[in-house]
């Protein structure tokens, strides 16, 4: 399995100052992961758990308040492994739009709000391509935005007066204009309607068939994980806690945080009340000592409180970061798990 | 409270937006003659296509936007009277906007706008009381008031600013919530919390929401009525367990049909397609799902479907005449 993208110990952290007082969030805290290359890649996670942080910094978007304290990010291009992160501006402007692209989150917002759409086009194909190519590229973001269900003649309104989903497929049809290698995608769908949404995602999935690239796909909708992910991280207060293929991890999820995220779903027809987790997310600012997720957690005992799990495999391919399980003390729902993780075994064959 | 039992009444409610450049020109019924209630303690949702009116209608509600046509009452007043009393308004009718990186000043830091909200309504007296104040409506959504203090909107996460804006608009006790999408940006466990904290004010407070969401399978658990539209139209409204379940219009059961499910063992089927040009439908004589329905006859190209009341759900559709 070749890879494109590997980060080392990766700890960006914002620093804030107000009145002389010091603050730090450790946003992204000691990330390390290989994400392979013609993969859908999705990470999902808590609300404020890093998510956004980590992409902007894979994007190499670095800028005050954020601060790289340690790690690396090497990316795969040309059979060469280009550290983005001792990247000088020029090199990394190169390197962006073609090679990664990247869709905000709230990418509604990011249009110049006194400029017609086309020319927020135009002045982003002027910086990669010139002439004739960039031409061909206009009439090939027509075919995009169709193919999202937008009209060409959007390209002739300003931002405001599009609906908020439309601005979101406006996004899209850009980000996957260059044809890029990688596409980091942060919540590209939370304003769009089913129907549209999964346009989105064919039309995200046919240029990944296309061009045999690699989307990471940040998104809260554990749906959208199950229809078009293959691989997955599982993030918490900065931390990568879980990791594997997604089959595996909605059979049998590992770490308990995954376990109560999945089992909280609700599903149209069931009205019986369902819970969100107890207690509330972990405030970055001051991150609990040992695994952060340890004072929500049933199965939390002594060394949970005092040293943070390091994220290890525990079936081929599928990885957590939890004590108690990594012991085997962990007997969540004994029985079910048990039938699970054989039902799992045959996803890994499938897999060949 | 005399005449209806409904909170908020929308009637044949109509708002044409004029888009293109000078030389293409095209008017667009973004809202066309719609009419629904929400009553006291009541959650309605409001679905549908992206695009199809839900954040116009919002915003005509809260005063943001002129419709063009038809009217709103809020409890037995025509919204035009409620405009000489806009404090009182706001007070009773509160909003979550769609996009959270837009709805607080990005110049303020977060916690001054909360501060503001509790002096303007004299919520409380001073600073003392104020902050345990603020800060037991942000635990209610997993934040709290350390969290946000001195920090502007760009020092905060998505979620974070989607569920600080919640907390803001439930500081003056409203009677109604306009909540446009509030719980697209959290987690499933948080969004659980978060409906079942509006399902526990409409209990206790007797608090409405106009909750207008993409995610139905939240719509289902947390609300009594749901209205789906398309094209500024609605096209079938009644109670959830009947919409949902058994959707009657085309267009409701392409959307039923298209809802991610959380099984990576059962995809999608086929493809969707979606519709070829947006605007095309909007100005489309007939039903406006015609183009894309895989049952349209002769007659729903050329006539305007009537509502009809089939088992206590309305339905758009000519199937149903
Ligand atoms: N510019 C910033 N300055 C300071 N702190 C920030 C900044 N941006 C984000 N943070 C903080 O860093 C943490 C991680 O934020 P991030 O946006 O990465 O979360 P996320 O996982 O994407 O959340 P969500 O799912 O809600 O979008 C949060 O606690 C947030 O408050
Ligand atoms: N200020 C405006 N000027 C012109 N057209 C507008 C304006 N605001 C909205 N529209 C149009 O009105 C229609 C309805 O927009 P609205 O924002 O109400 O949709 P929505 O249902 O909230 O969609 P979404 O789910 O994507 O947020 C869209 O076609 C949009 O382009
Ligand atoms: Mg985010
Ligand atoms: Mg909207």
């Amino acid at each position: 399995m070749s890879r494109v993208l590997r980060l080392e110990n990766l700890k960006a952290f914002y620093v804030l100052e107000a009145w002389g007082e010091k603050k730090v969030i450790q946003a992204v805290n000691n990330v390390t992961l290989e994400i392979p290359s013609n993969e859908v890649y999705g990470i999902a996670g808590e609300s404020g758990c890093g998510k956004s942080t980590l992409l902007r910094t894979l994007f190499a978007d670095i800028e005050p308040p954020l601060y790289v304290f340690s790690g690396r990010i090497h990316y795969r291009v040309d059979d060469h492994d280009i550290d983005v992160l001792s990247l000088k501006s020029a090199e990394k402007r190169k390197l962006r739009w073609t090679y990664i692209s990247y869709i905000p989150q709230g990418s509604m917002s990011v249009f110049n709000p006194v400029k017609r759409i086309k020319s927020t086009f135009l002045d982003f194909l002027e910086d990669h391509v010139r002439g004739k190519v960039r031409e061909n590229l206009l009439s090939l973001s027509v075919e995009h935005l169709r193919r999202v269900g937008l009209p060409p003649n959007v390209l002739d309104v300003y931002p405001h007066q599009l609906s908020g989903g439309m601005r979101q497929r406006v996004a899209i049809a850009l980000a996957t204009l260059l044809r890029p290698t990688v596409i980091l995608a942060d919540e590209p769908t939370t304003a769009l309607d089913v129907v549209a949404q999964r346009a989105v995602l064919e039309l995200l999935r046919e240029v990944h068939h296309e061009l045999g690239n690699t989307i990471v796909l940040v998104t809260h909708d554990m749906g959208i994980h199950a229809q078009i992910t293959t691989r997955m991280a599982i993030m918490y207060a900065g931390r990568v806690v879980e990791e594997g293929p997604t089959k595996a991890i909605f059979a049998s999820p590992l770490h308990p945080y995954t376990q109560y995220l999945i089992q909280a779903l609700p599903h149209i027809g069931e009205k019986k009340p369902k819970e969100g987790i107890p207690g509330s997310p972990p405030s970055l600012l001051s991150p609990p000592l040992g695994c952060p997720f340890h004072p929500r957690c049933v199965f939390a005992f002594s060394l949970c409180r005092e040293k943070v799990p390091s994220l290890e495999e525990f079936v081929p391919q599928h990885k957590v970061a939890c004590f108690s399980r990594q012991r085997g003390e962990c007997v969540f729902e004994g029985e079910k798990m048990r039938r699970y993780e054989s039902k799992n075994m045959d996803d890994y064959r499938e897999r060949g | 409270m005399t005449a209806t039992e409904e909170l908020l009444q929308i009637e044949r409610v109509t708002k044409v937006f004029t888009v293109g450049s000078f030389f293409f020109k095209t008017r667009i019924n973004a809202v066309e003659n719609v009419s629904f209630g929400i009553k006291p303690a009541e959650i309605f949702t409001l679905a549908g296509e992206s695009g199809c009116g839900k954040s116009t209608i919002a915003k005509i509600i809260l005063g943001f936007e002129e419709k063009t046509a038809g009217e709103i009452v809020f409890e037995n007043e025509s919204i035009a009277h409620w405009r000489e009393k806009r404090q009182l308004f706001i007070q009773k009718v509160q909003a979550v906007f769609q996009n959270p990186f837009e709805s607080f000043n990005p110049l303020c830091a977060v916690d001054d706008i909360f501060f503001e909200t509790v002096y303007n309504f004299h919520l409380v007296q001073n600073e003392k009381e104020a902050i345990p104040f603020i800060d037991e409506r942000l635990k209610a959504v997993g934040l709290s008031f350390s969290e946000i203090h001195s920090r502007y909107p760009s020092e905060l996460s998505g979620g974070q600013l989607q569920r600080a804006s919640i907390a803001r608009a439930l500081l003056t006790n409203p009677s109604l919530l306009v909540a446009d999408e509030p719980v697209s940006m959290v987690d499933a466990s948080l969004r659980m919390s978060i409906v079942n904290l509006f399902a526990r004010l409409r209990e206790e407070m007797n608090l409405s929401v106009l909750y207008i969401t993409h995610d139905l399978a939240t719509a289902y658990y947390v609300s009594d009525r749901i209205a789906v539209m398309f094209r500024g139209n609605i096209v079938e409204m009644g109670p959830v367990e009947e919409v949902l379940l058994n959707p009657r219009h085309p267009y409701t059961q392409l959307l039923r049909d298209s809802i991610p499910e959380a099984n990576p063992h059962r995809k999608w089927k086929g493809s969707v397609r979606v519709a070829n040009v947006e605007e095309e439908e909007y100005l489309q004589k007939g039903c406006k799902f015609a183009g894309r329905c895989s049952l349209a006859e002769e007659r729903c190209r050329v006539d305007f479907p009537q509502e009809t009341l089939v088992d206590g759900v309305l339905v758009r559709c000519h199937r149903y005449n």
